[in-house]
């Protein structure tokens, strides 16, 4: 078990001056607390820092480690840092120190040549030499597998890759799960034994020509065993060649990744510019149609008068009505009295009419008459003209350009608006991009194909080596039956010891798939009990497993469940490293950044309520909003063994400080 | 599986052992494995070791 006992921290990150934390030897969980930028991945780095000599940033990308001396520590003229890391495994105590400090011949550093590092490694209480050291803490915590004890939300989001097949990303996952699961002792095992399986072979075919009897098939059997030798070092060498190839891949894409924040940057200030030229045609528009407007704008001046002028028509428009009624009265009462005269009888009274009345209506009629002829016409064209008048002067006033001025000056100023909120955005995202960064994404994605390209033909050429060396492998094994039967009892010993080889490595080979099969049914399994404590849907029933230890979650109606929310991405990765905790030869501790970013209150506390059973040592960096101090204590009791607060000190320091945030 | 030693990796090839390569004697299995473990970031060493294992089996028989 490896167990971390105190990190001591000098100058690294925002940990200004000599800090440390002491984590406690009882098994049980230690909260460190602190708010965003405090310094709570520089704490997991300080520890990377001290095993590996590596420091990551977001996107598991390298950090220069001349970029981790504390800034104020800087100024104040001391370039230098350390983290010390005390820890047991097995039965021994070390004290493991990583130092980076300028050279002695420099003042004042300015580049990575300027620095020199330093580790020193103590084993209960003695220095170790340089090798020893080495391989000491790759034994200890292999950098490979570091994944399993420290990590992110980010490193826990990678596992989804697991699932899919052919995901170059999914074998460096798997490799790293084979890892710490001891797979490799197998693999290692079967290549020595492979390697010496060799040199008895040779051993027999050199013994074999020193008789007469087995001369010449010792020497073809030496021959064959050259050429098979030959063809699997090529093999091993395409093999490698296509890894290495695939690793590129993966940094290629990672790389692409990274600058596909920019790219899609990029993309929004295009957007934005065609949207900001769009807006300058729709003002070109409105001002084309306020400088017309404003060619009527004479109007508004007179709008009174217009106003007045229609008025007076409208008046004498009712006045010319009248008069054309009472005419037409007069001269239907004209027709009246010419009926009345003619027939000598009253219409209404039907009485007779005297001559008297007689020449009364006669007079009435000339008078009508008159009235009306004296019109002579000038009626009807009075009252067209004024009608057309009044017309007139109502589309004057209802085309009255003040409104439309003001409503067309209010859309232009809100385009103008619109424009310069705009243009303030392309500022904004303009000084947020690197413009060379376009061409490196043009330079990436050739790169990326022709190196998928040469993938594919080195996978041609790995198949193609294979069939040759399963030919000789066949001769091989023709000849040292043939030499058997020639060689009788001669060449015992050799042939004795080869045939152990032999089975030794038949035996290997079984045990390396047997042994992966049973791992995956034993991970699946803990993986499954775990995550059925984890999750909060009770019809989630289990998980299963694939060849590349990617785990799908069983609905109970027996269906998969092919799209996963993040959250339920992040519970299924904490049951991996639940299960590959159970399943490793190697224990240690595991300390979690922020883990709980994405998940909800009902899942933070059964991670919480489960964390303690996956091992002894767990550190969990948190901020506030992830899970509550007093949730926490409620939940861990006597689990919870310590805690640290991060304490602002400046922005550039941050202060180490033993107790939770309420009792600091 | 729940150890510091690779007593499940012993395990699983002794069960293959037994039913398949009864002649391969059953220590050097587990002397192999333990020398693999205690190797594991010595590549060169383990294979030192693992001769020296066979070797030690042939002479003693």
């Amino acid at each position: 078990m490896f167990r971390i006992i105190e990190i001591q921290l000098q100058n690294f990150g925002p940990y200004k001056g000599s800090q440390s934390i002491v984590l406690p030897r009882d098994p049980g969980v230690t909260i460190i607390y602190g708010e965003n930028m405090r310094g709570k991945t520089s704490l997991l780095n300080a520890i990377r820092y001290a095993l590996f000599g590596t420091i990551l940033s977001r996107g598991s990308r390298n950090v220069a480690p001349k970029e981790i001396v504390n800034w104020e520590s800087q100024e104040e003229g001391n370039y230098s840092f350390s983290v010390t890391l005390v820890f047991e495994s097995g039965d021994s105590n070390y004290e493991l120190t990583r130092q980076y400090r300028p050279k002695k011949s420099v003042d004042e550093p300015r580049t990575e040549d300027d620095y020199t590092e330093e580790v020193f490694l103590k084993k209960d209480g003695s220095i170790m030499g340089p090798d020893d050291q080495t391989q000491q803490i790759s034994r200890v915590l292999p950098e490979q597998v570091s994944r399993f004890f420290l990590f992110d939300g980010e490193l826990l989001q990678q596992y989804e890759e697991l699932l899919i097949e052919e995901s170059d990303m999914g074998r460096q996952i798997r490799e790293a799960i084979e890892r710490i699961l001891g797979v490799p002792i197998l693999k290692n095992g079967r290549a020595d034994l492979v390697k010496l399986l060799e040199d008895a072979e040779s051993q027999v075919s050199k013994a074999a020509q020193n008789s007469q009897l087995t001369s010449e098939l010792g020497t073809q059997l030496e021959t064959t065993q050259e050429q098979k030798r030959h063809l699997e070092k090529d093999l091993n060498k395409l093999i490698k060649d296509k890894e290495t190839l695939e690793d590129d891949k993966i940094g290629i894409k990672a790389e692409l990744d990274k600058i596909e924040a920019t790219r899609s940057k990029i993309k929004e200030i295009e957007i934005l510019e065609e949207q900001v030229e769009e807006i300058d045609s729709k003002i070109y528009t409105k001002n084309e149609e306020l400088k017309d407007l404003m060619g009527h704008a004479w109007h508004v001046v007179l709008m009174d008068k217009i106003n007045e002028r229609r008025s007076i028509l409208e008046q004498q428009e009712a006045d010319i009505q009248d008069q054309r009624i009472e005419k037409s009265v007069a001269k239907k009462l004209a027709e009246r009295f010419s009926e009345a005269i003619s027939d000598e009888t009253c219409p209404i009274c039907r009485q007779e009419i005297d001559s008297e009345h007689k020449s009364h209506l006669d007079s009435e009629i000339d008078n009508i008459n008159g009235m009306i002829k004296s019109d002579g016409g000038e009626f009807s064209n009075n009252l067209r003209y004024v009608t057309r008048a009044i017309e007139g002067l109502r589309s004057m006033e209802q085309s009255n350009p003040k409104m439309r001025i003001s409503d067309k000056i209010f859309e232009i100023d809100t385009l103008k608006a619109e424009k310069a909120t705009k243009e303030d955005r392309i500022r904004e995202v303009k000084a947020d991009i690197d413009t060379s960064e376009e061409s490196r994404a043009a330079r990436l994605i050739r790169e990326n194909e022709s190196t998928i390209g040469k993938i594919s033909v080195k996978k041609e050429a790995i198949q193609e080596q294979r069939e040759k060396v399963r030919i000789v492998k066949e001769n091989i094994e023709n000849l040292r039956e043939q030499l058997n039967k020639v060689s009788g009892d001669e060449l015992e010993d050799e042939k004795e010891r080869s045939q152990l080889y032999q089975d030794l490595v038949r035996l290997f080979d079984k045990g390396v798939e047997k042994y992966r099969d049973e791992l995956r049914d034993h991970v699946e399994q803990d993986a499954s009990d775990i995550f059925v404590q984890l999750t909060t849907e009770p019809e989630y029933h289990e998980l299963e497993i694939n060849d590349n230890y990617g785990l799908s979650i069983v609905h109970e109606s027996g269906d998969k469940i092919t799209i996963r929310s993040s959250g339920a991405e992040h519970v299924v990765a904490l049951a991996l490293m639940g299960a590959l905790q159970n399943n490793a030869p190697l224990k240690g501790p595991i300390i979690m950044d922020s883990p709980f970013g994405r998940l909800d209150e009902g899942h933070v506390r059964n991670i919480i309520e489960t964390l303690p059973n996956l091992t002894e040592n767990i550190v969990l960096l948190l901020h506030e909003n992830e899970l509550d101090i007093e949730d926490a204590r409620n939940i861990l009791k006597g689990k919870l063994k310590k805690e640290y607060s991060l304490q602002r000190v400046t922005a550039r320091h941050t202060k180490l400080i033993a107790g939770g945030v309420t009792d600091v | 599986m729940n150890n510091n030693e690779p007593t499940d990796i012993i395990e699983t090839l002794q069960d293959i052992r037994r039913t398949d390569y009864p002649e391969i004697p059953e220590e050097i299995v587990a002397k192999i494995v333990k020398a693999e473990y205690e190797t594991i970031g010595e590549r060169g060493q383990s294979r030192k070791y693992v001769s020296d294992i066979v070797e030690e089996y042939l002479e003693g028989e």
